[in-house]
């Protein structure tokens, strides 16, 4: 399972290869020539404007959508040569909005992140029911196992869907907003949480809309703006007051700390 | 699921593991499951007996034990019209009756799962009312007196081509893409056109007293005179089409979490989306040939099942089948009370509304309550 080094001294091989993809409906070009790679260990940031192609941009990783050019490799395998369960197996997509009127109990929604581990009549394991519950578990979840999804609020059923997606137990984690609705407390624990994942040798891209968390708490930030993958590379030099305003609109103030890491601070939009 | 042995061996550290294991299932739904197989096979083993038992010839339990008995044990010789009427009318009534109903209830889950939709039954993509049309057609022309198979094979033949057409309009539509909306959207378009067309059938097969009479009689639905032969022709196509569903009941679990959730866990919902579609044409297309076009059963026996055992598909498609089974030979035998010939459909949405809704109010004030 765990990914192989393919050369000599090239490090880990990336859990994730796009190159070169274009994505559009009909006339409408949403970005083109997009590349980029994800290595084990990395926590990235997927930030852009509305309407830049995030979520597109995470669903065709997941083969969800077919791009107009380019390819994707997950694993160092295409995405054409991979079943869908394949694909489940080395990537676990988080979607920004997930039905609310989910019938199941958290437990049983959890469990559902096990499906591309179990072959069709193939019962659940004690692996499995492990893995359902430290997923409950990290995501404070746990004392809502038996409740139904549909009482939940909307901030526990984000956490509950964050939950399916690490029982999923994929290498690559693609998570849509995964923070947006969430108290704060629940917020920075979920990308501790992120933190903690990444440390095991998986990945994950992080859709987010909040810059200042991006630039704390993510190695890397991918900036998907005008049509196009603008920035790639690390907090510091991407969330810069100029590209913030090219690319946002948005006038902002960012500090390093002493670490290096910007904080970001939106002042006003511009004109 | 995991059992733990308490023995000396598992007194050390393992023995963690396995309480976390075992605390994993929700127990109370288990039970429910548990409690739930048991008695619907219990209403199953009722229904079928009853159903030998009533009617309008005196048949006693020993009769229907002794019929049984000499009929498995080969023997031959001078049948007793008893056991004429409980091995060639009653038994055969009873299986075709239950069949159909195990079938219906079996394609409603599925459909209601498939779609997330609970209005969603097996008359949805038109294919009830295209095997209506087919049976109706072979009326008309004269085909269904030719044989005893042929009325079925027609109403058959008509459900495979609206479930051909649907998904074909469908294609089109998304440019190669079949998305569950449209599904849906032209499953009730040549529903409205084949109810139509079955309509001009019938209106222009009035001009026979007798074409029209047997025109009508087979639109009411009803299980009278059904014969081995119907239960033969049945049984592949739903045998069939209910293992593909049983088999898909994790996909239509996730199905739960809305189309992308399920993509996201594994399931390649296109595929799975095409053959639930095609196992439901396939077992309603042959309940409605063999039994006629009842209504209810798809729409009701699931719900009552959902409330009473979770959305969980492991178990709802089985027990859909047998509850959907059990409730038809009941509805049958209720219909055959009330008086002779009544339409078995008339019975199903007459017992079957108010139950429905009266476990409806129920479900709620329980979900409300302090």
């Amino acid at each position: 399972m765990t990914p192989t080094s393919t050369a000599l001294g090239e490090g880990p091989a990336p859990l994730v290869e796009v190159t070169g993809v274009a994505f559009g409906y009909r006339q409408r070009t949403v970005f083109r020539d997009v590349s980029f790679a994800v290595a084990p260990g990395e926590l990235v940031a997927l930030c852009g404007p509305n309407g830049a192609g995030k979520s597109t941009l995470l669903r065709l990783v997941l083969g969800l959508h077919a791009p107009s050019a380019g390819g994707v490799k997950l694993g160092g395998t295409p995405l054409a040569a991979l079943s869908r369960r394949d694909i489940a197996r080395r990537a676990a997509l988080l979607p920004q909005d997930a039905p609310a009127e989910v019938p199941l109990t958290v437990r049983e929604a959890v469990a559902l992140g096990r499906l591309p581990h179990l072959t069709r009549f193939q019962p659940e394991s004690a692996a499995d029911a492990d893995a359902v519950i430290r997923a409950l578990a990290v995501t404070d979840t746990t004392a809502l196992a038996d409740r139904p999804l549909a009482e939940l609020s909307g901030g526990e059923r984000h956490r509950v869907h964050l939950a399916r997606a690490l029982a999923q137990e994929a290498p690559l984690l693609l998570l849509d907003e995964p923070i947006a609705g969430l108290d704060l407390a629940h917020q920075l624990q979920a990308l501790d949480l992120l933190r903690a994942t990444v440390a095991r040798g998986r990945a994950a891209v992080v859709a987010l809309h909040d810059l200042s968390l991006a630039g704390r708490r993510c190695d890397r930030v991918l900036l998907l703006a005008g049509g196009g993958l603008r920035a790639d590379a690390s907090p510091a030099s991407v969330l810069t007051p100029e590209l913030i305003a090219r690319y946002f609109g948005v006038r902002a103030d960012v500090h390093l700390d002493a670490d290096g890491r910007p904080h970001v601070e939106a002042v006003e939009a511009l004109p | 699921m995991s059992s733990v042995t308490a023995g000396p061996a598992s007194r050390d550290a393992p023995a963690n593991r396995s309480e976390n294991a075992a605390a994993t299932p929700v127990p109370r739904r288990r039970a429910r499951i548990s409690v739930g197989f048991a008695l619907v096979l219990l209403a199953a083993v009722v229904s079928v007996v009853v159903g030998l038992l009533v009617g309008p010839a005196h048949i006693s339990f020993a009769d229907v034990v002794g019929a049984v008995g000499r009929r498995l044990g080969g023997a031959h010789g001078v049948v007793s019209w008893r056991d004429r009427v409980v091995i060639d009318v009653r038994l055969p009534r009873v299986l075709v009756g239950f069949l159909a109903g195990g079938a219906l209830a079996v394609s409603g889950a599925a459909l209601q799962g498939l779609f997330r939709n609970p209005l969603a039954e097996p008359g949805v993509l038109g294919i009830s009312s295209g095997a209506s049309l087919g049976a109706v057609l072979a009326i008309y022309f004269h085909i269904a007196g030719r044989a005893v198979w042929t009325l079925p094979a027609s109403a058959f033949l008509g459900a495979a081509v609206v479930a051909v057409l649907v998904f074909a309009i469908a294609a089109r539509q998304g440019r190669g893409r079949v998305f569950t909306s449209t599904l849906l959207l032209v499953g009730v378009a040549l529903m409205a056109l084949n109810v139509s067309l079955t309509t001009f059938v019938l209106s222009v097969s009035l001009a026979s007293y007798d074409v029209g009479r047997e025109v009508m009689y087979w639109l009411l639905g009803g299980l009278e005179g059904r014969t081995w032969d119907h239960l033969l022709l049945g049984v592949p196509a739903i045998a069939v089409g209910t293992a593909v569903i049983a088999a898909h009941g994790r996909d239509l679990d996730a199905l739960l979490l809305g189309e992308i959730g399920a993509q996201s866990v594994g399931v390649d919902v296109s595929r799975v989306r095409m053959r639930l579609v095609l196992a439901c044409a396939l077992v309603v297309g042959a309940a409605v040939a063999v039994a006629g076009p009842i209504g209810f059963v798809g729409l009701l026996v699931p719900h009552l099942l959902r409330l009473a055992v979770g959305p969980r598909h492991a178990a709802l498609v089985p027990l859909s089948f047998v509850a959907g089974g059990a409730f038809l030979v009941i509805a049958d035998v209720l219909a055959r009370l009330a008086r002779s010939e009544m339409p078995v459909g008339v019975v199903t949405a007459a017992v079957g509304a108010p139950v429905f809704l009266v476990l409806l109010m129920r479900r709620r004030v329980e979900v409300t309550g302090p």
